[in-house]
């Protein structure tokens, strides 16, 4: 891809609709965050998604999304300071992904399980895990522009200039926006232009390890959430939901297999 | 008949207006800062308001005056705070003035209180629930399957955020008895439930996967592999952003491979 040239690397297979569709994602992922909605709509997995179906390949989005999902379960806004930015990011990687056929295979592996499509997932996991935390603080940058806005907002509004107050809102929604669009766009191009083009090179071990990433995933979501539900009630119903679900699912082989 | 004087009809708030306000209130956060949080936001929600009832540039400075300070409470749930300060400010303008400090402390009263409720309702209950339901979706329905419950929560919202509104203004100060309903913790406790269920459906899944992938040749050192990373993100707490543990666990994997 890099011997023909960056210019047509980034801008080859995938039609000038999707690019731009791309950055669409990424800036309303971004807004969605924090600054308009906040419908959940912007989470790992429902962006993966509906980026995975925008750009024609559901499974794929699926297949980075979950696992990115599972990952930062536990990153809640409750008690605590890291911001991350995980959505644009993966719209960007996702563009990557469909613009090179990189996880085109993902419909044909269980999502999740070690496997050579889930070693192509850690791979643009790595990737998306140091945009989200080089986003953490590009996310505290914006919100500290903000507050030289609002003393702007607080000279016009002691002269009775509401309509001040407004333009610079909308100023900081449009911040946001670019963000997110910008973010996608840059991890778009890195992907493209260096991170899978790397990939066939990478060691067979390191491959191996890679696929890995994904199905660790779970362990992630577990630990966080068996702490966030840690109280004797709570890990009662967990302990009894899984002894149910456990014995149904053993009971289930148990009877194929007799059959 | 009780001979109580007939107070003035209290002027209602437009379905016009409680739209165009609730829209607003989805930016609530878009100028969010670390100063004053959603100061900004909650003037914005308010213009319409303002200009609906014609406030003359002296009060429209006193009223940006008073409610530029800092503000925070839970997104979802600020159109309670909002309504019930819309509602004081009417009483105010009624009677001549003299509510300022009354509204400052309604303010931040309320506004805490539900930024507490919504923390515990929306933040550790809903989300982590719904988005373990969607995860549970991924792995074993079609992909447009995962939007379905975080699309219910996107319209629920909505709905909410309009509700708030009238229903903060209708009440004002009586607002303290619906925050004193027992129906939120309720709400709060089978939340709660819901998510230790569904992720003790998700760590028997897991055994499930674990169990059919130990069949596989490379499958023992993904098992320990899954083991070690669940001891490690119990040990964590939640302590480190996702992000950085799955890039901790790397290393992990690559030592896997050479057993």
């Amino acid at each position: 891809m890099i011997e023909a040239g960056w210019e047509s690397a980034l801008f080859a297979s995938l039609p000038a609709w999707a690019l731009l569709t791309t950055l669409f994602l990424g800036a309303l992922a971004s807004l969605d965050d924090t600054a308009l909605a906040q419908t959940w709509l912007g989470q790992p997995l429902p962006a993966a998604v509906v980026a995975g179906y925008v750009l024609g390949e559901p499974a794929a989005g699926l297949a980075l999304g979950l696992p990115l999902q599972l990952a930062t379960l536990g990153n809640l806004p409750v008690g605590r300071s890291f911001l991350g930015e995980q959505a644009a990011p993966l719209v960007g990687a996702l563009a990557a992904a469909a613009a090179s056929g990189f996880l085109t295979a993902a419909a044909d592996e269980a999502v999740l399980r070690p496997g050579p499509v889930s070693a192509r997932v850690g791979w643009l996991l790595v990737l998306l895990a140091v945009a989200s935390l080089a986003g953490h603080r590009l996310v505290k940058a914006e919100r500290a522009w903000h507050e030289r806005q609002s003393a702007g907002a607080l000279r016009a509004l002691r002269d009775g200039h509401s309509g001040h107050l407004d333009l610079v809102h909308l100023r900081c929604l449009l911040g946001t926006a670019v963000r997110g669009a910008l973010v996608a766009s840059l991890v778009y191009a890195v992907a493209v232009l260096v991170w899978i083009p790397a990939y066939p090179d990478l060691p067979s071990r390191l491959q191996k390890a890679l696929g890995l990433l994904p199905w660790f995933s779970p362990a992630l979501a577990l630990g966080a959430l068996m702490d966030l539900y840690g109280s004797r009630a709570g890990r009662r119903w967990l302990a009894g939901a899984f002894a149910v679900v456990l014995a149904a699912l053993w009971w289930t082989v148990t009877r194929r297999a007799g059959s | 008949m009780s001979g109580r004087p007939v107070e003035p009809r209290q002027p209602a708030l437009s379905t016009g207006l409680r739209l165009a306000m609730a829209l607003r209130s989805l930016a609530l956060q878009a100028s969010w800062n670390p100063r004053r949080m959603q100061h900004m936001g909650l003037l914005s929600v308010m213009m319409p308001w303002a200009r609906d009832r014609r406030l003359d540039r002296r009060e429209l400075r006193r009223l940006c005056r008073d409610h530029f300070g800092y503000f925070n409470t839970n997104p979802y749930l600020a159109n309670y705070v909002v309504g019930g300060v819309l509602r004081l400010e009417e009483d105010a303008r009624r009677s001549g003035g003299g509510y300022e400090r009354t509204v400052r402390s309604f303010k931040e009263t309320v506004g805490r209180a539900l930024a507490s409720l919504g923390d515990q309702l929306f933040w550790l209950g809903l989300q982590p629930a719904l988005l373990m339901l969607g995860v549970l979706l991924g792995l074993g329905a079609p992909a447009w399957a995962v939007l379905m419950p975080v699309g219910a929560f996107s319209f629920w919202q909505l709905v909410l955020r309009y509700r708030s509104l009238g229903d903060g203004y209708r009440l004002g100060m009586d607002i303290a008895d619906l925050l004193g309903a027992p129906f939120w913790h309720q709400a709060i406790h089978v939340l709660k439930r819901v998510g230790a269920v569904l992720t003790g459906v998700f760590a028997a899944w897991m055994v499930a996967a674990a169990a059919d992938l130990a069949r596989r040749p490379d499958g023992p050192e993904a098992v320990l592999g899954l083991v070690l990373a669940t001891g490690l993100a119990l040990w964590l707490r939640r302590r480190a952003p996702g992000e950085a543990v799955l890039l901790l666990l790397l290393p992990l994997a690559l030592v896997l491979t050479y057993l």
